[in-house]
């Protein structure tokens, strides 16, 4: 296991941060970390780069605890509020972070970094005078420097435009692609869901859900049928595929097993005689979770 | 370590602040160099007349070096870790294969070489604007020698007391404390001193001289300042500086050195300490 976490806890004077977080993140995978604001993603992502001490627990990174300085040359970080000194050109961010890493004659990987963030042409210039996002792509040059064998990415496309967010993903899937393990926290399912293999959703603090992001999304999954007036028994008949079958008004929200039944559902109500006037796979994934403590609006 | 040694020196020089105080500086020793030039050339030609004249300028011009030197301590240290730490630098610094207590001596050096060459320029400018000007003074290389260690031993002390404050508060927290500890020990020196010279009258002033006392063990500099007064001037058996406020008085002990020095270390130990236990 490249993360293993027992407990782990870190909390702010008793307030905050994230409880007793038991996570494992197997080596060469893509994990997401997934959460409204304030649910404390970047809480745990910071102990885990042992700038937080936990209040609780215990956790190993590549094999050693947390902070070890061995374990550290092998790790890559993108803050979530990325700063590098401003009175530096990028070039001499990135000197001074090779120098950091101890790499040896940095040069050419240097180049080839800034290239793959799109920052050639800008390495002269003064940090001070980048724009957010061009500090954001810096960041995430920094964070790949040592060839990391492990890479924390804490919201890396925040301040990204369109274009940017789909480099990100490239890169992503291209460490993925080389055996790294990318463990990327973000807000955003549409984000995570592009290039994750496993995710783990947090909210205030603790984790509510653990898995692969298909199993996830389609656990929470329901089927919405808006069918007018509903014909004599269809709802019986549903519900002996069906999970759960609820009708609002004239919308039917139907919970399955199983991705498959989904053809069999639109047969019976088709069948049924009843005309379904529209049917949709709605992907809610946790937006009861979310709603309820009366957070997040957005499809988790 | 090195390379945080390395960038911390080069940052400072573009710190804005660095500008001004060689501003000061180059403002102080002009001032100063008019008003001794003026004030040789109205002296008596007598050597024994002259000379604790000579040696109160020198006194005089140090102290406030010294001061100049202070001030940029405390302007280049005072936010040396809390600084990167407040604009989120230092989150990119420290999840690097490095210690944190290298990256709170790699500042304490980067600082300290800065310091102690900008002190040394000062102390031999100053000593050099006098012997141009006329004093007619003699120091052996001893002297100067081991009174320009001590001039630069002062603002590594603040140094180390800054660090300290950078490692655990603000950059604003540790910038008050500093100048207040420093403040602490000049005042300190002042009332010692005080207390030296009525009980130079028969009196007894044991209060002032102990409230002297303690005011150096809170800081140490102005004790390192009177030590190294006793250094340059006290050759020969003869001590000139006896009676003045800001040098003479006792001459601080073996002890006081060494617990400076203790001093120093201590507050090192404590800033790394600090910085280790510190929520980035
Ligand atoms: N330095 C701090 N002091 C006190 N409380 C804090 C501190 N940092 C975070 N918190 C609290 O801990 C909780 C988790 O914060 P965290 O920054 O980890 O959330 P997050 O999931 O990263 O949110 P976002 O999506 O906004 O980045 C929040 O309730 C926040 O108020
Ligand atoms: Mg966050």
């Amino acid at each position: 296991m490249v993360i293993e976490t027992f407990n782990l806890t870190k909390q702010y004077d008793g307030k905050g941060g994230c409880v007793d977080i038991n996570l494992s993140v197997k080596e060469g995978e893509v994990f997401g970390f997934l959460g409204p604001n304030g649910a404390g993603k970047s809480t745990l992502v910071k102990t885990l780069v042992g700038l937080l001490r936990p209040t609780g627990g215990s956790a190993r990174v590549l094999g050693r605890p947390l902070g070890d300085i061995r374990a550290m040359g092998k790790i890559g970080y993108l803050p979530e509020n990325f700063r590098y000194h401003d009175w530096m050109t990028g070039l001499e961010v990135m000197r001074f972070h090779a120098e950091l890493y101890k790499i040896p004659r940095p040069a050419e990987r240097i180049s080839e970094l800034l290239e793959l963030v799109g920052l050639s042409g800008h390495e002269k210039k003064k940090v001070a005078g980048y724009s957010k996002g061009m500090q954001q792509r810096l960041g995430l040059a920094v964070a790949l420097l040592a060839d990391p064998a492990l890479v924390f990415l804490d919201e890396p496309t925040s301040a990204l435009d369109p274009v940017g967010r789909i480099e990100v993903r490239e890169i992503i899937r291209d460490l993925k692609k080389k055996g790294k393990t990318v463990f990327l926290n973000s807000h955003l399912l549409s984000e995570v869901e592009m290039v994750c293999d496993r995710v783990a959703v947090i909210n205030r603090g603790r984790i509510i859900a653990c898995g692969d992001l298909k199993d996830l999304l389609f656990e929470n999954s329901a089927l919405t049928a808006k069918v007018g007036s509903p014909a004599e028994g269809l709802i019986e008949e549903l519900k002996k595929i069906a999970l759960q079958v609820k009708l609002q008004e004239d919308i039917l929200t139907i919970k399955v097993a199983k991705r498959d039944d989904i053809p069999m559902i639109a047969k019976v109500i088709v069948q049924s005689g009843t005309p379904p006037l529209r049917i949709k796979n709605g992907r809610r994934f946790f937006g009861g979770a979310f709603c309820k403590s009366g957070e997040g609006r957005e499809s988790y | 370590m090195i390379t945080v040694i390395k960038y911390t020196f080069k940052e400072m020089f573009h710190k804005k602040a660095l500008f001004f105080v060689l501003l000061l500086t180059l403002t102080y020793l002009t001032l100063y160099g008019f008003g001794i030039k003026e004030a040789y050339e109205a002296l008596p030609r007598v050597n024994t007349l002259a000379l604790p004249i000579f040696s109160e300028f020198i006194t005089v011009g140090l102290y406030f070096a010294s001061l100049i030197v202070a001030f940029l301590v405390v302007i280049s240290s005072a936010g040396a870790l809390s600084a990167d730490v407040e604009s989120g630098v230092m989150q990119a610094v420290l999840v690097k294969p490095i210690k944190r207590y290298e990256v709170v001596l790699g500042k304490f050096f980067g600082i300290g070489l800065m310091v102690s060459l900008y002190s040394l320029f000062l102390f031999f400018g100053i000593i050099f604007l006098n012997k141009a000007l006329g004093a007619r003074v003699v120091f052996s290389f001893s002297q100067v020698f081991n009174g320009a260690l001590l001039f630069l031993w002062m603002p590594l002390i603040l140094l180390s007391v800054c660090l300290w404050g950078s490692a655990r508060m603000s950059t604003l927290g540790a910038g008050i404390m500093a100048v207040m500890l420093y403040g602490f020990a000049l005042i300190g020196g002042w009332v010692e001193q005080i207390g030296y010279l009525i009980s130079l009258g028969g009196r007894s002033a044991t209060g002032l001289i102990n409230a002297g006392i303690i005011a150096s063990l809170l800081m140490p500099t102005d004790a390192i300042y009177r030590k190294m007064n006793s250094v340059l001037f006290s050759s020969n058996g003869i001590y000139f500086l006896r009676n003045n406020l800001l040098g003479g008085g006792a001459e601080p002990s073996l002890l006081m050195l060494f617990y400076a020095a203790t001093y120093m270390v201590f507050m090192l130990y404590m800033a790394a300490r600090s910085f280790a236990l510190r929520d980035i």
